[in-house]
């Protein structure tokens, strides 16, 4: 534990990491799946793990070559400070967006599920109120809360999915990879989107201690979330078919619901894990808005953090009004990992990797 | 600086008042109408011939709160072109506003199964209505719907909780009836537009649990009987606590199967015949013989007994397959599924023709009963 350094253990990290991932995106994957892969989504959850992997290794050994430097400052030794600024506006509004769109997708998951009369407007409010108090409290403050927040988030999750894996068919997921390879393909590609949140890491490693151990730590994350991620796919096409799974607004929330607890008195299980899930999205929100303010200020160089929060606060309540209904909602989620999605979590991190290569720049890491 | 802070603090203070204690989703209980079980069939009236009847139950509040009251449940009904039209005028009719929740139950009456475009209807209008669990049970009757929910159950509260309550606690039930829930009926018309769905009826203003409702295309083709029943449960269900019963020197000799296991396998004969081999496992005890007799500690009486149980099976699983294959022309048995998931190749082979494999299939079916007890008499 380290006190007001702004600094966080890699075990902290590793919670943000899981946390920022993990968002709403994963109630409707076995849908977005079985859409392409039918009885096969799992596999496209399983490819997009092992992409997910390959990019986070890019991203961290990025990273890595300059330990103590933010985005802005090594993204300007390796292609000059003009165009690191453009890259870094861009992630500003890629952060932004994602936010926006992620607390919109999940105030209808919860007007749908818990919330019938209240506004969206007010549940997106208090969620972006509450992050941006905790975002402006600075990276440790994240990284403690983290460490608290990742049990209450996956302990009752992973209590309600092993009850539900015990009563699922699993021939369900038969027969295996007859899905052709073009579809496999196009669905892992797509299916990458669950993984955003990823290229957080490259604005997170100045603030870790530790830097050595940090790849492997970051790649262990990373699985335990795909597999995490696949093995709920699973256990979803296996309760309800992948026929069904496709017609499912919100399987997994779906799923839960299909759960008999043992010796519960609980009898809809949905907006229990639904409650839960909040804690995933307050910690998305507080990343997108930390993370942008971060960027902002690196830019701007005036001012503190916190009041680019409360602009990002600002911006982000009234850009929520901007979808009008759920289906714009996942339109719009699509056309952002097809544009800002894939530039920052494969182009950028790629390119940016290679030209540091062949300029030879950064510090040398090596993992002992 | 500081006043700005503490102004700032001031006015969070006052917005998470307003915004925390004014919580728009606020729900008193006693304002709440939780309906228990929901029948739904095609309107009687003359005037609304092309709309649903919907009947609700919900529990009387004075049986809720214990005191004395003639009256366990009340029932309301609504007419209307769908069912979310129907249960909006039941609403009208009431102060409270009727809550779906935690609703166990859902009859179909036999004009709504026999028309396809009400059923479909009702059934995306289930899967829509963010209340509505997967859970849900659903039944199939040829009885007024009516009738149904209000039947009186000796030591029951209502029919709703009694049908639900049946199938929870009778988790394996007694081979007749099986549980059918709204996911997997959903399911089974996603995949192969036919279901089957069990039945409920009436006889003399008692419940009865027993038979189903074949349905394709969204329309009932017809119903199985009892035994038939059993011959579907025998191959896609769990026929724990089934009793089956035959003779043993002249002696009436009941079963109680305790565990079952069935496994499929397919081939296809080169005169392009299909054959689905039904292998079936079942052990179990025997819950009654005669008296002081000692026949059952003979093996070979044993084994005679095992061989016609055997038979009674296979006699039902055969003679329900008749059925649906030559009378209904549907795969209630999912073979084609199995098939799928089995032996991808094959599936590839026969899927375009499956309408000509089905109608010339044939089943054997291979059913090894072990009687593992005897009961506690020596």
């Amino acid at each position: 534990m380290f006190s007001y350094n702004n600094k966080i253990s890699i075990r902290q990290l590793q919670a943000l990491l899981i946390l920022d991932i993990f968002g709403t995106g994963v109630i409707v994957l076995p849908r977005r799946v079985t859409q392409y892969a039918n009885q096969d989504g799992w596999i496209l959850v399983l490819l997009a793990t092992i992409l997910a992997l390959i990019l986070i290794y890019i991203m961290t050994s990025l990273a890595t070559m300059f330990p103590n430097k933010d985005f802005l400052e090594f993204t300007s030794i390796i292609i000059s400070k003009p165009v690191a600024i453009i890259i870094s506006l861009g992630f500003i509004i890629k952060l932004i967006l994602g936010t926006c769109l992620e607390l919109r997708f999940f105030s209808e998951v919860v007007k749908q599920t818990m919330l019938y009369n209240t506004p969206f407007g007010v549940v997106c409010l208090i969620i972006l109120l509450v992050s941006g108090y905790a975002a402006a409290k600075g990276y440790e403050t994240r990284g403690r809360l983290a460490e608290i927040l990742i049990f209450v988030v996956f302990v009752p999750l992973i209590i309600v999915f092993v009850i539900a894996a015990a009563g699922v068919d699993f021939t369900n997921i038969m027969p295996i990879l007859k899905t052709p390879p073009e579809s496999l393909l196009k669905g892992t590609f797509f299916t990458l989107a669950s993984f955003n949140g990823i290229e957080l890491v490259m604005l997170a490693i100045p603030y870790t201690n530790n830097k050595k151990k940090i790849k492997k730590n970051i790649i262990y994350s990373i699985l335990f979330t795909g597999i995490f991620m696949t093995a709920m796919t699973i256990i979803t096409i296996c309760r309800f078919g992948y026929a069904e799974t496709k017609l499912q607004m919100w399987p997994i929330i779906s799923m839960t619901d299909t759960i008999n607890i043992p010796g519960s008195f609980l009898e809809r299980q949905e907006a229990l894990i639904m409650s839960f899930w909040i804690i995933s999205v307050f910690a998305i929100v507080n990343a997108g808005l930390f993370f942008s303010s971060l960027l902002a200020k690196s830019i701007i160089k005036k001012g503190k953090h916190s009041y680019y929060i409360i602009i990002f606060i600002i911006l982000c309540f009234l850009m929520l009004f901007v979808p009008s209904d759920i289906n714009q909602v996942y339109d719009f989620i699509n056309l952002m990992f097809v544009t800002f999605g894939v530039t920052y979590m494969i182009v950028i991190p790629i390119v940016l990797l290679i030209i540091a290569k062949l300029r030879r720049l950064g510090v040398k890491y090596e993992e002992n | 600086m500081k006043k700005i802070n503490i102004l700032c603090l001031k006015c969070m203070l006052v917005s998470s008042a307003l915004i925390f204690t004014g919580c728009w989703d606020k729900v008193e209980i006693e304002d709440r109408a939780f309906v228990v079980a929901i029948g739904i069939d095609k309107a009687m009236d003359k005037d609304s011939l092309d709309e649903l009847e919907v009947v609700t139950i919900e529990p009387s509040v004075d049986s809720l709160e214990n005191k004395s009251s003639d009256k366990m449940s009340y029932s309301k009904i609504g007419n209307g072109k769908t069912v979310s039209l129907a249960l909006n005028r039941i609403d009208m009719y009431s102060s409270k506003r009727q809550y779906l929740g935690h609703t166990k139950v859902a009859i179909l009456g036999e004009k709504i199964l026999k028309d396809p475009k009400m059923l479909s209807e009702t059934l995306d209008g289930f899967q829509r209505n963010s209340e509505i669990s997967n859970k849900l049970l659903i039944l199939a009757t040829d009885k007024n719907i009516e009738k149904i929910l209000d039947a009186k159950i000796k030591g029951e509260p209502m029919a709703g909780l009694f049908l639900s309550n049946f199938y929870q606690n009778r988790e394996n039930n007694s081979g007749v009836t099986f549980k059918k829930d709204l996911d997997s009926v959903l399911e089974d018309t996603q995949l192969n537009n036919t279901t089957i769905i069990p039945k409920v009826s009436l006889e003399d203003k008692d419940l009865r649990l027993g038979g189903s409702a074949i349905i394709k295309d969204y329309r009932l083709l017809g119903w199985l009987d009892n035994k038939d029943t059993r011959g579907y449960v025998w191959v896609n269900d769990n026929a724990k606590n089934t009793e089956l019963i035959t003779k043993l020197d002249n002696i009436d000799t009941t079963l109680l199967v305790e565990s079952h296991k069935k496994k499929m396998n397919f081939k296809k004969l080169d005169n392009d015949i299909l054959v689905a081999n039904i292998d079936i496992d079942i052990s179990g005890s025997i819950k009654n013989y005669a008296l002081g007799s000692k026949n059952l500690y003979n093996q070979n009486n044993l084994n005679k007994l095992e061989n016609l149980y055997s038979k009674i099976v296979k006699s039902e699983i055969n003679t329900t397959f008749r059925k649906l294959q030559s009378e209904y022309n549907v795969d209630i048995f999912n073979f084609l599924k199995t098939i799928e998931k089995q032996n991808y190749d094959l599936y590839l082979e026969i899927k375009d023709n499956w309408n000509y494999y089905y109608n010339n299939m044939q089943i054997v079916p291979n059913v090894n009963v072990n009687i593992r007890n005897i009961g506690s008499v020596y």
